[in-house]
């Protein structure tokens, strides 16, 4: 044993190993081990290689994977230094005590947003990042260092164009701003040659801006000089002309895209925290209220509550203490648009708390996020921050004498949580699972007290409705449902992505006219919105309208906004297995008829999917259907029944092909 | 006092009161599995579930859990609140069948046995959570809890080990509806090892939580009586003095005050944990302690204080 020469790394890991090693049999084992590891470096000196190629390759299990997690083997080597971007946490200058340090702040945004030299923005949402924004946004600050140009490369959040990420834009004074669609890294040091010198990577160029939007009072900003366009240019197809822009209606998601969520400035550059600075300045909470009432806005969680009642209720109820909280659990498995939406503009939600806040008297707020949601929850923390340090959260906010503190409390994730009260217990700390009511969380929520909870959606249209009127917001829409709603467009789509679109859009043209189509080119076979709880629809009902009546009515709903686009060739009973076996794994199992229920009804679904159904079961899921719609504690267990329902009113082809066929 | 109707009937509830209270004070049953009046009402079985009719809405709502109102219709035995309750026995019938309080419903609901197509288990616990809540609400002792979530839902002690908190008092195995939780009083008990058989007092030992305690034995009668933790946790919880769960319940002597040698000082009163001594007071020198022998829990602590040996 004396010939064994050890390295000093080799010498620390294998330390590593024996602290694993149980007490009891640390003595014993030791030497052995020490003659395993001589033998594997066959007369070399024992490094750390050695001893992690040991562990990996020559022990058995369970010993091998013990040592591999003491090791750290077990986890992914981290990235690449050279692909990370050197990204500087942003420092927030100055701070907004008054509205005219809010006017300073906003000349101060646009400046950065319309700078006297270059800036290049890279979406990078979650869809962009997957789609390596991350190396281009390197790629870029590479070039521009190389190339000696001025320029800022800043990381901005989605446009809704998932589809075309990562996406890059160039703003250059004078010049209309060019978007670039599915840029690579090798890609970076043509686009920032081109940009320096003025001109176009044509193969690259989706479309150009010549001006966006401060808010939705019709301020602008221009970007380019009104003659016309240069010949270059001239074969860029302008942004608000192209049928992905033109059909939107952007209200809540109007920044995302163009600001970087982690520059308050940017928000605030435009238009943001206007409303909060009228509110605060000219008008009394009972005033916001009367807004809100006017401007119809409805719940955009799936309930479509009415936003202005349920905060007249909770400013109405008894209590030395009231707290806003943020839904944004979003547990349905097929879209993300909250999360785009987060970490694209995390400040539009603050300002809209912080009027919820003001309006019902509350003084705490919490955001419940995902915590599946990392980018979005680390943005609105960053944003959080940032609202603290210029003085837009905390004490006397805007010399008003209005405090407020927000937090952002992370969840499981779980989709009972859509639910309020199961989120409320959530956020206690205890069990999600939903709260008998009455009592109404506006009069017994959060630790006992009034509590509004609304979704981030619902809050995030707030400072638009403030500074605009109820009564605008109310001219847009259906008679039922009033003002835009994001939706998100996934499953068989040639382009998935997330839009914004006034109340009363008909469905079919959404999924035609933003995301191409289905993606295998066929008809649409069937469709379903607002998630799992969602009824699957056929074709033919395509022609309805985005509107909470209408869908209602037709037996889906609204929801959160998911749009899940089926082609012919699916198999729409399948698809009715896999929802319920999404209610199976996201029953509470607080009451019997779902917690059974569900696991009842996934048994029989199954059985069906498979081809072995028969007509007793048929008769069986409806019954069931009917019964748990009516014995179930909250909306979970309710509509859990709802896809297979659906599938058989109007897919009865389908379900029959199903059946079990037996030789007479 | 509220006015409401339930099936066709007038009548009258107190504020506060839910459904389910208001019907049964005026004698109409509606079945339960998870209420208990110690308990806070929790809404989980369903099978309470009633009609009930507020202006134009027509809602189905668990009856434990919703307050009575003025001029709410409420309909016990509705078609939709019949299919409701069938469907939850029908269930707890494929998961439980061989628990007497379910045969018994299902039997009262005309259910022979669930349906052919549901597979079939052998679970005995109906998660109606009575021992649960029994625990933390009543007992305080926090000991057991529900862990996992949907169809994988158990009540369980903290990790699946021997339950620290659990004082043994047997309040979950009580309010049990099933009978699954097995509470066992123990003569006596022997720890076997290698080295021979141990021989120990007597035990209480409740098998689901995995708890073993010894019980205390009463100085006069001689009787195992209680655990020791349980009553450990009470005397903390009362403040009372040491031995005073020396003596079991049929053994402990109430005090007897002595009229003719009691002074009325009150010294008696400020030492009495409970409050179970007031004083008599006629005016002049005709003042004398009086015990209210509900709350009196026998301490003996007064006789310790009185300084004239009246009490006994």
């Amino acid at each position: 044993m004396a010939d064994i020469k050890w390295l000093p790394d080799g010498q620390e890991t294998f330390d590593k190993v024996i602290a694993a090693v149980p007490e009891g049999m640390r003595a014993a084992m030791k030497p052995k081990l020490i003659e395993m590891l001589a033998a594997k470096a066959g007369g070399k000196k024992i490094s750390r290689k050695i001893v992690e190629a040991w562990v990996k390759e020559d022990l058995p299990e369970p010993q091998r994977s013990v040592l591999m997690a003491a090791l750290g083997l077990d986890r992914p080597a981290a990235k690449a230094d050279a692909a990370a971007v050197k990204k500087a946490a942003w420092k927030v200058k100055g701070a907004v005590k008054n509205a005219a340090d809010l006017a300073k702040m906003k000349a101060a945004g646009q400046e950065l947003l319309a700078p006297k030299t270059l800036r290049i923005t890279v979406s990078s949402a979650s869809c962009g990042l997957a789609k390596g924004a991350e190396t281009v946004a390197a790629a870029l600050q590479d070039a521009v260092k190389k190339q000696k140009v001025n320029a800022d490369v800043v990381l901005v959040g989605s446009n809704g164009m998932s589809w075309a990420e990562p996406m890059v834009s160039v703003i250059k004074a004078g010049k209309p701003c060019i978007v670039y669609g599915n840029v690579t890294a090798d890609a970076a040091a043509g686009i920032v040659k081109a940009a320096a010198a003025g001109k176009i990577v044509e193969d690259l160029a989706l479309m150009r801006v010549d001006s966006i939007k401060v808010d939705v009072t019709g301020e602008k900003i221009k970007y380019a000089a009104d003659k016309a366009p240069a010949a270059a240019l001239a074969k860029v197809k302008d942004g608000s002309k192209i049928d992905f822009f033109k059909k939107q209606l952007k209200i809540v998601s109007r920044n995302a895209g163009i600001i970087a969520p982690d520059r308050i400035e940017e928000y605030i550059g435009l238009g943001g925290y206007q409303a909060l600075a009228k509110a605060l300045g000219s008008m009394k909470p009972a005033d916001v209220i009367k807004e809100v009432k006017e401007s119809k806005l409805r719940g955009r969680g799936g309930a479509g509550f009415p936003a202005g009642i349920k905060w007249e209720a909770c400013s109405k109820a008894a209590g030395d203490k009231k707290y806003i909280v943020c839904n944004g659990s979003e547990g349905d498995p097929e879209i993300g648009l909250h999360k785009s939406f987060l970490e694209s503009d995390p400040h539009m939600l603050i300002e809209g708390m912080l009027l919820a806040g003001y309006a019902v008297g509350a003084d705490e707020g919490y955001v419940y996020l995902n915590d599946r949601y990392v980018l979005a929850v680390e943005r609105v923390q960053t944003a959080i921050e940032q609202a603290e340090k210029v003085g837009l959260l905390g004490k006397n906010i805007l010399g008003s004498g209005f405090s407020f503190t927000l937090k952002v409390k992370r969840g499981g994730g779980a989709y009972v949580c859509g639910e309020e009260t199961a989120l409320l217990n959530a956020l206690e700390g205890s069990f999600a699972e939903p709260r008998p009511r009455p009592p109404l969380p506006v009069h017994q929520g959060l630790n006992g007290k009034p509590t509004v909870v609304n979704n981030l959606e619902t809050l995030s249209t707030v400072s638009a409705i403030v500074l605009k009127g109820g009564k605008w917001f109310a001219g847009i829409g259906t008679p039922a449902s009033k003002g835009t709603k994001i939706v998100a467009l996934s499953g068989n789509v040639a382009r998935p992505c997330w839009v914004e679109v006034a109340m009363g859009t008909v469905i079919g043209d959404i999924i035609t006219a933003f995301a191409g189509g289905t993606a295998s080119g066929k008809k649409v076979k069937a469709f379903q919105t607002g998630g799992p709880s969602g009824g699957i629809l056929p074709a033919s009902q395509l022609k309805l309208k985005l509107d909470y009546d209408a869908l209602g009515k037709a037996g889906s709903l609204l929801g959160s906004g998911g749009l899940l686009v089926m082609d012919e060739d699916c198999d729409v009973v399948d698809v009715a297995r896999f929802l319920t076996e999404f209610f199976l794994e996201e029953s509470c199992g607080k009451c019997t008829p779902c917690r059974e229920g569900v696991k009842r009804l996934n048994e029989i679904v199954s059985c069906i999917a498979d081809g072995r159904g028969t007509k007793a079961q048929l008769a069986l899921v409806k019954t069931m259907g009917e019964a748990m719609s009516a014995a179930c504690f909250c909306a979970l267990g309710k509509t859990a029944a709802a896809p297979i329902l659906t599938v058989m009113k109007h897919f009865p082809k389908d379900v029959n092909g199903k059946m079990l066929k037996t030789i007479n | 006092m509220l006015k409401l109707k339930i099936n066709g009937k007038n009548i009258k509830a107190k504020e506060g009161m839910s459904v389910l209270e208001a019907a049964r004070a005026n004698g109409i049953d509606i079945p339960t599995l998870c209420s208990n009046d110690a308990l806070k009402p929790y809404g989980a079985c369903r099978m309470c579930i009633v009609e009930i009719e507020q202006g134009s809405r027509t809602t189905i709502e668990a009856s434990c859990t919703y307050p009575a109102a003025e001029g709410m219709a409420v309909k016990t035995d509705s078609p939709r609140v019949i299919a409701g309750r069938k469907l939850v026995v029908e269930l707890l019938m494929a998961r439980c069948p061989n628990v007497k309080a379910v045969q018994d419903l299902a039997r009262e609901y005309g259910i022979a046995d669930s349906s052919v197509d549901w597979g079939k288990d052998n679970e005995y616990c109906i998660l109606c959570g009575l021992c649960v809540r029994a625990c933390n609400e009543v007992v305080g002792a926090n000991a057991i809890q529900f862990a996992g979530r949907g169809a994988g839902k158990v009540v369980d002690s903290p990790f699946h080990q021997s339950a620290e908190d659990c004082v043994a008092c047997g309040s979950c195995a009580y309010v049990c509806p099933t009978g699954i939780i097995k509470k066992n009083d123990l003569a006596a008990s022997a720890t076997c090892s290698p080295e021979g058989a141990k021989q120990e007092g007597p035990k209480r030992e409740i098998l689901n939580w995995q708890v073993e305690y010894a019980l205390k034995i009463c100085t006069k009668c001689g009787n195992p009586f209680a655990p020791v933790q349980h009553l450990d946790k009470l005397s903390k919880q009362f403040n009372a003095l040491p031995q005073f769960f020396n003596l079991c319940p049929s053994c402990r002597e109430y005090i007897v005050i002595d009229r003719d040698k009691c002074l009325g000082c009150g010294s008696c009163m400020e030492n009495c944990p409970v409050g179970a001594l007031e004083l008599d007071d006629k005016g002049g020198y005709d003042k004398h302690a009086q015990v209210f022998e509900q709350n009196c829990m026998a301490c003996h602590t007064c006789q310790i204080y009185c300084p004239v040996g009246a009490i006994s």
